[in-house]
């Protein structure tokens, strides 16, 4: 009898990388359904394309470092960062913007610091940030949601909008971040009253959207793939921030705790880029300061900085600081805990 | 105020003055607050050196050597230490590190000295020539090794005059080389499993389990470890509140420092860890291979202590030795000295004695001569 010799545990969990990243996937349907419903076809013509390409490039780096193609491919990583960055992206973008978008999170963000698991920075946000700095004008170009608009493109002029984008003749409107930057010395309840974006507390459609991100994200703390420390933390301190400076009247104090909250990417964010565990801090500790982190300047870009939203810069900013955090939140071993981790 | 209605030059003279006095005191402050003893380098090259005081390097001993590096000799001269010694010393010392230098000897495993007992005469000579006191015996009768103290240093085989010393080596284990993946062999073997035997239903049995979960997918085949996301499931795990995946990259890294000081040796290898994993990373292969490579480390080190420990004591008892028959002699001369200072003393007496005589001799004569004068 061939007797091999391996210390406990003698089984494993039915947890596997890929059934996380599965998971992942599967709960950001609710906001795609709902992006989808209020936008177009666009954002899933955008996840498709650019799955396909992110498998692609994985392929490509995985050969070209000689690691095993098949294993790591199979483990769903590469899905849910060109995921996580085409939701992001405005729908009914050119095939190129997402192109590029990809292949900076798939190549340079993460197969050039080392492939899974030893990015420092989220790589759906860096393809983000490249294409923000990079494109600004096709990264602003958001269609109107589904009330204010004749009527939301089909899947042709989606597709047509991906592959033909001269021939695509593109409805754009301002999200209510933007209108909100771009509108700092009116009365708030003007600024309403003038721009039809606005909804009941973020902006017609967002609000759905974002609560859509929010269920998919209770179903990962459900099925706990994250502990609830970094997105609640996130949400919570952009909603302090939001508080502090809030006066109810003019629109330079930007905007009321739950507008910040409803709108662009802060629920997205918190539940599927903060999480990310990678790039994020470790501890519980450690997580809540990483989120509240990301929660503020989320806020300070929003309101002072030059982006109608911010998501990107906070993570990736966060991103810098996590091995600080985790080095002085290390939480005591049992036993040790008198003595000062450091 | 001082300094305004004081002239320029008075006043820059002044502050310079001042400032020279401050810093001077707290220079002087500084190096008798904070005087290094010895030579601190000195100290830490000793350190890495494998204290089997052979002599190997030219040097008679290790703290010798030590000290001549400190003094810009070179690192690779210390056979025993072997590449891996050369290799601290040179990043200690920030230098290249050199290839073993081949006239002082090869590398070569770690051995103890074994005297045939059936063979030895007594002759005591090995005793002189061991450096850490490390065989026991007396004149005619047999000698033998203690093994647990012996450095390998090979300086006994060569004095005894019946080639009766021989160099055997120490029993490796089963340690994984730099690099290697860690095996589970690595420790101690607590439990055996027969997992893999049947390779019809690619399931295994494992002892002390009750065979009822065997149709869960919990039992399966182990699958290949992938890369660490991070994702933190372990240490929501550990029922010691470690941080498996810390231990998990400085395990990889070797970094046993830091693998003490997140408490490794906490760890009680329950396995919850691995069993979480989503990477399927065999966490407690790597902890138990860890916790081999750092008892193995710290039994050298320990025996390096003790062998170093032993010859400096041997070398104070022969100072002492030397000492005291210095002392021994001086005191012969000296009592030497005294007694022929006696000698001469004595013989004064005898001269006296005879010019007391020859005194005596002529004022008898004296006597007898003035008799007649006086008479005439």
């Amino acid at each position: 009898m061939n007797l091999e010799i391996a210390p406990a545990p003698h089984a494993h969990s039915s947890l596997s990388t890929a059934r996380v990243m599965r998971t992942v996937l599967l709960a950001t349907l609710p906001g795609v359904a709902a992006l989808t419903w209020y936008f177009g076809p666009g954002v899933v013509a955008n996840i498709v394309f650019g799955g396909a390409l992110a498998l692609v490039c994985e392929a490509l780096a995985l050969r070209l470092r000689g690691r095993a193609v098949k294993p790591f491919l199979s483990d769903y990583s590469a899905l849910v960062t060109s995921t996580l960055l085409c939701i992001a992206l405005p729908p009914y973008a050119p095939w190129w913007l997402i192109a590029i978008g990809v292949a900076s999170a798939i190549l340079v963000a993460k197969h050039l610091y080392g492939g899974l698991g030893y990015n420092p920075f989220n790589p759906a946000m860096v393809g983000y940030a490249v294409l923000l700095i990079s494109f600004p004008l096709p990264m602003s170009r958001w269609a109107p949601p589904r009330p204010l608009a004749d009527s939301v493109p089909g899947l042709g002029e989606a597709l047509r909008a991906l592959f033909d984008p001269g021939a695509y003749d593109a409805v754009t409107m301002a999200t209510p971040l933007d209108l909100l930057r771009q509108n700092t010395g009116q009365v708030l309840a003007d600024l309403y009253a003038a721009n039809p974006q606005f909804g009941l507390y973020g902006g017609k459609g967002w609000e759905i959207v974002s609560l859509a991100f929010l269920a998919g994200g209770l179903l990962l703390l459900y099925r706990r793939v994250f502990t609830w420390h970094a997105p609640v933390a996130t949400l919570s301190a952009l909603a302090l921030c939001a508080a502090l400076f809030y006066d109810e009247g003019s629109s330079a104090s930007g905007g009321s705790p739950l507008f910040h909250l409803l709108s662009g990417a802060a629920i997205f964010g918190a539940f599927f880029i903060v999480t990310d565990p990678v790039s994020s801090a470790v501890s519980r500790r450690g997580r809540l300061l990483f989120g509240a982190l990301v929660g503020v300047l989320v806020y300070t870009i929003r309101v002072r900085g030059n982006y109608p939203d911010a998501l990107a810069f906070a993570v990736l900013i966060a991103n810098f600081t996590a091995p600080f955090i985790d080095r002085y939140t290390r939480p005591p071993a049992y036993g040790h805990g008198g003595e000062r981790g450091a | 105020m001082l300094l305004e209605s004081a002239p320029p030059l008075l006043a820059a003279i002044a502050a310079m003055l001042a400032l020279g006095a401050t810093f001077g005191g707290l220079l002087g402050f500084a190096s008798i607050r904070f005087r290094a003893e010895g030579n601190p380098i000195a100290e830490r090259i000793e350190a890495i050196l494998p204290q089997t005081q052979c002599g190997q390097c030219g040097y008679p001993g290790c703290r010798p050597y030590a000290e001549a590096i400190a003094a810009g000799d070179a690192i690779n001269k210390c056979p025993p230490g072997g590449a891996a010694g050369i290799g601290a010393l040179a990043s200690l010392l920030n230098v290249e590190p050199l290839p073993l230098n081949a006239e002082h000897g090869e590398e070569s495993a770690p051995a103890v000295a074994f005297i045939i007992e059936d063979e030895c005469i007594g002759c005591a000579k090995c005793i002189q020539a061991c450096p850490v006191d490390a065989i026991v015996g007396a004149a005619r009768q047999m000698h033998t090794v203690i093994a647990a103290e012996c450095t390998g240093c090979d300086l006994c085989v060569a004095p005894c005059p019946v080639d009766c010393i021989e160099m055997r080596p120490v029993e490796g284990d089963f340690a994984p080389g730099p690099g290697e993946r860690p095996s589970a062999r690595a420790g101690p073997l607590l439990i055996a499993s027969d997992r893999g035997a049947d390779p019809g239903t690619g399931r295994g049995v494992v002892k002390t389990v009750n065979p009822s979960p065997l149709s869960s997918p919990e039992l399966a085949e182990p699958a290949a470890a992938q890369a660490c996301i991070r994702c933190g499931f372990c240490a929501e795990a550990c029922p010691a509140d470690l941080l498996p995946q810390q231990l998990y990259w400085f395990a990889r890294a070797q970094d046993h420092e830091r693998l003490d000081e997140h408490h490794l040796f906490d760890c009680t290898e329950c396995g919850a860890c691995a069993y979480v994993c989503p990477s399927h990373i065999p966490l407690v292969s790597y902890y138990r291979a860890s916790k081999a490579a750092i008892g193995r480390q710290r039994a050298a080190d320990t025996r390096a202590e003790r062998a170093r420990e032993r010859f400096e004591a041997r070398q104070r008892r022969i100072e002492r030795q030397a000492a005291e028959q210095a002392a021994q002699r001086a005191a012969r001369r000296r009592a030497a000295a005294a007694k022929a200072a006696d000698k001469s003393g004595a013989g004064g007496v005898i001269e006296a004695a005879i010019a007391r005589a020859q005194a005596r001799k002529a004022a008898r004569a004296n006597a007898a001569g003035g008799g007649p004068r006086e008479d005439s």
